[in-house]
């Protein structure tokens, strides 16, 4: 039960630090709210969110879709800007930031089909005016070998696996202390996944890099990463090391999650639906953002946002925002 | 017992149909597509399944394993460069392959489908409770009173709220229109359910939520229900059957409870260890190399063999035959000696294993 996280959780700063991080998009008004003058109502992506990696740890941030997920990834990679909070890498703010990469979930649109394979690495490099030796370095990293036979081939004459490693040379050739996976491998067959994982695990025990894993499956979550962050309607509910959130989960949600997964395990008992619903499109619950889909809520549920707070019984870093946590019944 | 469809309808079969027949049996299906360049490609080549009132087969394979062209094949909907050369689909001994089959007849009213991709098979300028009703005037000649009173059933039935009757497809969440999907299927009680990835979409949660409601519809309604998906551990899940298919052939089949606690082939070893499973603990995977066959360019011997750590130079050059050890059992692989009707011993093969989150 003690059991913890790899990498160092003491008072040192952590490499990637997100305090209070807030994205609201503005929503779409139809012609009656806009002659009625109604205000535009904005949909909150991001509320809130605060969330450390340290150097050499693999965090896996896991949501469904409409979680806020991919808002927090573009965040973090600085591709959109936080209406509130902090971002920070190594102490730095957004413009000074070398060392983070990012990997998307489809390697067929990041990936300019008439470019070679070492003309898409280069461009990361000329803009950081890293030296070009890099690219071959890159994609033997990425275990594209030979490099040299690979950086002029174009995108076309790869299989799915090959093109999600050419993305992720691109993003090794900046040096990058962290790599942002948003679904890394969520479009790939099944047999090209393994390889792909196995790269990512790699890169972290041989180089030292860190991982934001960002994905909708819970048993890769726990099984590739050192901690899991629960996502839900863009606000953490849980996190913690990961085999303590998989063993005991504190928040209805990630038990609602787990007890969803189907397990191909003879012995597993089968999948059921602890939540109701779906997640809210439009307006977002008041309190705790769970509460409507939730088997144990109770009226105080709707009064504030739960904080997040250590779990009942949970070991070092467990917290859960759930006021009812301590009364749960126990998993069976 | 829902007035909408169900068990108290009598089922008056097509002509030429009896019901002392089997439900559905495809036997010996083989189906071709021809490419633009005029060759042919064999996306299904050869392969027997079959489904019985209330019970669950779950048909599993990766992309480009011919799953889907099965479903084109028993609903007379493949492409119009697709064309079965081989076979029979059999649905209650009548054959929907020979020439002037009923199919307008069977299809959605004795089988129907549900596919994954909701949004393009709702039509969206049309409420969802019009859609379910028109179905059912359609197919079924009914007043437009009555279906409209069957689709309200229906729909209630499926879960979808009171409210959200007279709703257009967009203005659903994603888990309401698969349920919506489901009502239409439903519409005409069909007897056979086939689900094409209808949960493939959807979040985890909405995933169970489907689940459940497919498998409740299949004891109410007495279904026999075909499911189609790469996710081996839905079919685990739901299903009494499995058939395993990799590259148009199935390579496995039996009772779910069998080939999922004794696997023996090695393609369905490397499937069922290919992903992590939180909920066994589960974190070490096999590594399955190479990529699945271009099925144009198709290797001779077992389509397997360049992948297969178990394979020799008899399954690169041989097809394996498909044997029946027991009752519904079969498996297609050279490295099993199947002559004496027992159970063989599943051989473990050699694929490397990565433990995930090695610490």
């Amino acid at each position: 039960m003690s059991e913890q996280p790899r990498a160092n959780t003491s008072a040192s700063a952590p490499l990637l630090r997100v305090r209070g991080v807030s994205v609201t998009y503005a929503a779409q008004r139809s012609i009656a709210d806009l002659l009625a003058r109604r205000p535009a109502n904005g949909i909150v992506a991001l509320d809130s969110v605060d969330l450390d990696v340290n150097a050499g740890e693999i965090v896996a941030v896991v949501g469904e879709s409409g979680s806020g997920k991919t808002t927090l990834a573009r965040v973090i990679a600085g591709l959109i800007d936080a209406d509130e909070g902090v971002v920070e890498v190594e102490g730095e703010g957004p413009n000074d930031w070398r060392s983070v990469g990012m990997v998307f979930q489809d390697p067929y649109e990041t990936l300019d089909p008439k470019r070679t394979l070492g003309e898409f690495v280069a461009e990361g490099l000329e803009a950081q005016g890293l030296p070009m030796d890099r690219v071959n370095t890159s994609l033997e990293a990425a275990e594209l070998l030979p490099a040299a036979a690979f950086r002029d081939r174009v995108p076309e004459e790869l299989s799915g696996g090959q093109r999600q490693r050419v993305v992720i040379a691109g993003a090794l050739a900046l040096n990058p202390k962290l790599v942002i996976a948003d679904e890394p491998v969520s479009m790939l067959d099944v047999s090209m996944r393994a390889q792909i994982l196995k790269l990512i695990e790699q890169l972290r025990r041989d180089q030292g890099i860190a991982w934001l894993f960002i994905t909708h499956d819970l048993s890769l979550a726990w099984a590739i990463s050192d901690r899991v962050v629960v996502l839900y309607l863009g606000a953490v509910v849980e996190e913690g090391a990961a085999e303590q959130v998989l063993r005991n989960p504190a928040h209805p949600y990630t038990r609602a999650l787990l007890a969803a997964l189907p397990s191909t395990d003879p012995g597993a008992a089968s999948t059921h639906s602890l939540a109701a619903g779906e997640i809210p499109q439009g307006d977002t619950p008041s309190g705790c953002r769970f509460r409507n889909r939730c088997a144990h809520a109770v009226e105080a549920c709707a009064n504030k946002r739960p904080p997040l707070e250590a779990a009942p019984g949970g070991g070092a870093g467990h917290r859960v925002a759930c006021i009812r946590a301590a009364e749960l019944p126990p998993l069976s | 017992m829902s007035t909408a469809a169900g068990a108290d309808h009598v089922r008056q079969l097509p002509a030429g149909a009896d019901a002392a027949s089997p439900l559905l049996e495809i036997s010996g299906l083989r189906v071709s597509f021809t490419l633009s360049d005029g060759r042919r490609l064999t996306a299904v080549d050869g392969i027997n399944l079959s489904v019985a009132p209330s019970e669950a087969v779950g048909l599993a394979g990766e992309s480009g394993s011919g799953k889907s062209t099965v479903v084109g094949a028993i609903m007379g909907l493949l492409a119009p460069n697709g064309r079965i050369d081989a076979g029979n689909i059999r649905y209650r001994g009548l054959d929907l392959v020979a020439k002037g089959a009923p199919l307008r007849r069977t299809r959605w009213r004795e089988i129907a489908v549900v596919f994954q991709g909701s949004l393009v098979a709702l039509n969206p300028v049309i409420k969802v409770r019009d859609q379910v009703a028109e179905a059912i005037e359609l197919r079924l000649g009914e007043s437009a009173e009555v279906a409209q009173e069957k689709a309200k059933h229906l729909l209630h039935d499926v879960g979808i709220p009171e409210k959200r009757l007279n709703a257009y497809p967009h203005q659903l969440s994603g888990g309401q229109r698969q349920r919506a999907m489901l009502a239409v299927a439903l519409s005409c009680s069909p007897a056979v359910l086939i689900g094409d990835e209808p949960t493939t979409a959807l979040d985890v949660i909405v995933q169970a939520q489907i689940l459940e409601l497919l498998d409740r519809m299949r004891q109410e309604y007495g279904l026999g229900l075909i499911l189609i998906t790469h996710d081996l551990a839905v079919i685990a899940d739901m299903c009494d059957r499995v058939a395993i298919m990799y590259a148009g052939r199935i390579v496995e089949s039996g009772s779910v409870k069998e080939i999922f606690s004794a696997p023996r082939h090695p393609y369905t070893q490397a499937l069922l260890g290919a992903a992590p499973d939180a909920r066994a603990g589960r974190r070490t995977i096999k590594v399955l190399e190479g990529h699945p066959p271009d099925l144009s360019a198709l290797p001779p011997g077992c389509h397997f063999a360049p992948r297969c750590p178990l394979a020799d130079a008899r399954c690169r050059e041989e097809d394996p035959p498909t044997i029946e050890y027991a009752d519904r059992v079969t498996l297609a692989c050279h490295r099993y000696s199947l002559g004496d009707g027992k159970p063989p011993t599943p051989i473990d093969a050699p694929y490397p294993t990565l433990e995930l989150g090695k610490r």
